[in-house]
């Protein structure tokens, strides 16, 4: 025979052996499962972005020997258990504590399981070659399904079980309702999220869906937070009738609702619990069953196949007639700011940024006699510490996350140019909110707007010096893990904006030595990175 | 109407200078080796192209050919040796000497978000060329590699077959003296192809130069006035087809692929010419 000849059915596994057993088609796919998600978990926690540099792979013994110090550490910070009362305590507080822990606990839970059915089914792109196996496509929809079921667990479980663990060790017996709520809790969301999943799928397709999954998956995650805090701008009548509508279902002995199951699960009612288990597991089936055919037939559809309407040719002629600026500062900040605007997951990520810094807001223009008002250093340190993080996003996003750096690079314009209009680009849109904020305030208090208004420009500028003294690189998609990878960096770009917004609030108070004080550290790291920054920006040969 | 081969009326035609001098390119000892490698990507690498030659670069995986194309496009830094364009010093003048030539990489440098009209606006302020004429440039390319249906729609949802083809776009509208590819018709469709191939070839009659990396030899043989073959970073042969077939154990019967392969088995003993 031919040495090359390939002798169909008679491959390696032909030779005179002993036959093999072949593992069973579902070990083979939740061990697949279980790899591919323990990877990705494994490489978010090193960052996966240029920027960061690839590591050793470590031993198992060093491994196990990470896993039992952090057990350790997680048991140590679970002795907290040991303050809470040994018997449930069936009081106002208790049943409080516990209905918005188990709130919490279910939206961070929901915008785990969205975020992590986005990255299983819509990114991982392995369901071609798995829907092309034969293999029953409702097996890997329920493996897959129940993937998430589980790695939505784990993430919660790594936090609660040290504490339940520590309880029930001590005696508070309570604690070991938190094992199966964490479980059902975990696939209640995950059914919810693939629900969620394949109703969006079916309404705006699979690129929108996915688009909007993820950014929904983030203010779910955010909500509970932010309408504690939105409280602070209801009028003070209607925060109190919703606090005393609260208050009086969690004290109400009410048998059904809403909030009367929580407290039940909550003083573990075997009834409830088993309610709890029913109704989530068939949730979760329905949730299989009901996704199973739209899904897999959008699942891996190629954003390419999308629905395209040529434009009308008058049209391409008139944009290319008005189109083709020779100023390359023009091309490159127009550019830039359609790149940001016309990603929405980027865009919701860094308005989510924001939204975390609205407590600083809400202190700063805190309720005074039924309207709003401008309350001085909080209000100053929260618009300059919002400027400044909202400069440091985006230049990130100019600076680091540049799609084509080699197009740029390769073209005959000084590096300072094309640094130049990506750093304006990115401290524009910050610098024109301090403005804006600042002539708002112009009337009531002309000094503090003066001196938001230049600590602000301060930080931005800050920002962009930092952006051009340590550029880094990066993909677009690895924005929320654009900190890893960076270390020591990261810490001295937050540093920089407490001291901001620090030496903001003190001149607003009036506490001019300190401010000036703050102020002279705040310059410290710019001062020391603007040699360097300086050095990139004229670098001929990059 | 005198035509081209590409249908596009010729008198349109952007007419590339012809340079005073001989040589587009003039490589010498060449010589980059990357952190952290125990051996050089390119090796004392010395090549001369003519001006409004094509001149195809060919190796085996890992020779060296991008890392050779890159620090021509001035992205990269030799560790030693020179690079002359058109007699520019890239050292001393990269940005004139930027200003002449235009780098297709393999993988396509676009953006996402961006239209066919907005990335070739981008390329036309980036590289200083009058606005009248970008857009008459710009209207022509995307015309005659269709891309004028999608010229309002985001290149994100192009196939890579239409990326390449619009970079080809962009790099065409910059009416390069020097055009270098890596890997052009990497994803292109039949059709596509040979429009790409079309193209190629009207910028070398329009008196622009050539330089090409492939892994289909046909194109090479088909298109290229001359061949180099590097290995492990060298030049181990350079010349025209009849002069590479000369060397070849199968003589002019050889093909291309036969006196390559010969070539990049055959231990090194010098460059043959």
């Amino acid at each position: 025979m031919n040495a090359f000849a390939i002798d169909p059915g008679h491959g390696a596994s032909s030779t005179p052996h002993e036959p093999t057993r072949r593992p069973a088609l579902w070990w083979v796919l939740i061990r697949h499962e279980w790899r591919l998600t323990i990877r990705g978990f494994m490489s978010a926690s090193r960052g996966r972005g240029a920027s960061a540099k690839p590591k050793k792979r470590i031993g198992r013994k060093r491994f196990i020997f990470n896993i039992v110090l952090a057990a350790v550490f997680l048991h140590a910070i679970g002795l907290f258990a040991l303050v809470l009362p040994r018997q449930w305590g069936d009081n106002t507080l208790s049943r409080t504590i516990a209905v918005g822990a188990m709130l919490l606990l279910f939206t961070l839970m929901l915008s785990a399981a969205m975020s992590r059915i986005v990255s299983a089914f819509h990114e991982r792109r392995d369901l071609d070659l798995l829907l092309a196996a034969p293999i029953s496509p409702m097996l890997i929809l329920a493996i897959r399904a129940v993937t998430v079921v589980v790695a939505v667990s784990a993430m919660f479980a790594i936090f609660i079980f040290p504490i339940a663990n520590v309880g029930v060790a001590s005696g508070h017996w309570w604690m070991a309702r938190l094992y199966p709520l964490v479980l059902l809790m975990a696939t209640t969301a995950t059914a919810l999220a693939l629900a969620l999943t394949g109703a969006l799928v079916r309404m705006i397709g699979v690129r929108r869906a996915r688009i909007g999954l993820q950014i929904f998956s983030a203010l779910v995650g955010a909500s509970f937070y932010l309408i504690s805090q939105a409280q602070n701008f209801f009028p003070d009548g209607m925060r109190q009738r919703v606090m005393s509508l609260f208050v009086g279902a969690v004290r109400s002995d009410a048998r059904f609702g809403p909030i009367a199951f929580l407290l039940r699960i909550a003083a573990g009612d075997a009834l409830a619990w088993l309610a709890f288990a029913a109704g989530s597991l068939s949730l979760f089936v329905a949730a299989l069953w009901f996704t199973r055919t739209r899904f897999f037939e959008v699942a891996q559809i190629p954003e390419a196949t999308g629905r395209v309407i040529a434009p009308l040719r008058s049209k391409v002629d008139r944009r290319i007639a008005h189109g083709f600026s020779r100023s390359p500062f023009v091309a490159l900040v127009g550019k830039e700011w359609r790149l940001i605007l016309r990603a929405p997951q980027l865009l919701s990520q860094i308005l989510l940024q924001l939204l975390y810094l609205l407590p600083l807001l809400f202190v700063a223009f805190a309720r005074d006699g039924g309207r709003l008002s401008w309350s001085g250093p909080a209000a100053a340190a929260g618009v300059v510490g919002l400027a400044g993080t909202l400069a440091t996003s985006l230049a990130w996003l100019t600076v680091c996350a540049e799609d084509a750096a080699d197009l740029l690079a390769g073209s005959p314009r000084p590096r300072a140019l094309i640094l130049g209009s990506k750093l304006f680009a990115a401290t524009v849109p910050p610098i024109a909110i301090v403005t804006m904020i600042a002539i708002g305030t112009m009337r009531r208090s002309p000094g503090d707007a003066a001196i938001v208004w230049i600590f602000g420009v301060l930080a931005c500028a800050s920002a962009a010096i930092l952006a051009a003294a340590v550029p880094g690189s990066g993909k677009r998609s690895d924005f929320q893990r654009r900190h890893q990878g960076r270390g020591l960096f990261a810490f001295v770009e937050a540093l920089q904006f407490l001291l901001w917004s620090a030496a903001a609030g003190s001149a607003v108070a009036g506490y001019w030595l300190v401010a000036v004080g703050v102020t002279v550290l705040a310059v410290v790291t710019p001062a020391i990175c603007l040699p360097r920054a300086l050095r990139n920006v004229n670098d001929v040969s990059a | 109407m005198k035509r081209g081969i590409d249908g596009v009326d010729r008198a349109h035609r952007v007419r590339l200078e012809s340079p005073p001098m001989t040589s587009a390119l003039r490589i010498h000892q060449l010589a980059k080796r990357f952190a952290g490698s125990d051996r050089a990507a390119v090796d004392g690498l010395t090549i001369d192209v003519a001006a409004g030659e094509f001149y195809a670069l060919l190796g085996p995986n890992g020779a060296g050919k991008t890392t050779t194309l890159r620090m021509i496009a001035g992205l990269l830094a030799p560790d030693a040796g020179t690079i002359e364009i058109f007699g520019i010093d890239l050292r001393e003048a990269p940005r004139d000497a930027k200003r002449v030539v235009a780098y297709v990489p393999d993988e396509p440098m676009l953006y996402d978000k961006l239209t066919p009209i907005e990335y070739l606006e981008l390329i036309a302020a980036l590289w200083d060329i009058e606005p009248a004429r970008a857009r008459d440039e710009s209207t022509r390319l995307l015309e005659l590699l269709g891309l004028m249906p999608h010229a309002m729609q985001r290149c994100e949802t192009f196939s890579r077959g239409m990326r390449q083809k619009l970079v080809l776009a962009g790099a065409l509208v910059r009416s390069p003296r020097l055009l270098i590819l890596d890997e052009p018709l990497t994803g292109l469709d039949a059709e596509a192809a040979r429009l790409a191939k079309n193209l190629l070839n009207s910028h070398v009659e329009a008196g622009g130069s050539v330089i090409l990396t492939t892994h289909i030899l046909d194109v090479a043989e088909r298109m290229a006035e001359r061949i180099g073959v590097i290995r492990a970073g060298h030049l181990i042969a350079e010349g025209t087809l009849a002069e590479l077939r000369a060397h070849a154990t199968g003589g002019s019967a050889a093909t291309l692929e036969d006196v390559f392969l010969e070539l990049v088995a055959a231990p090194a003993t010098g460059v043959i010419e």
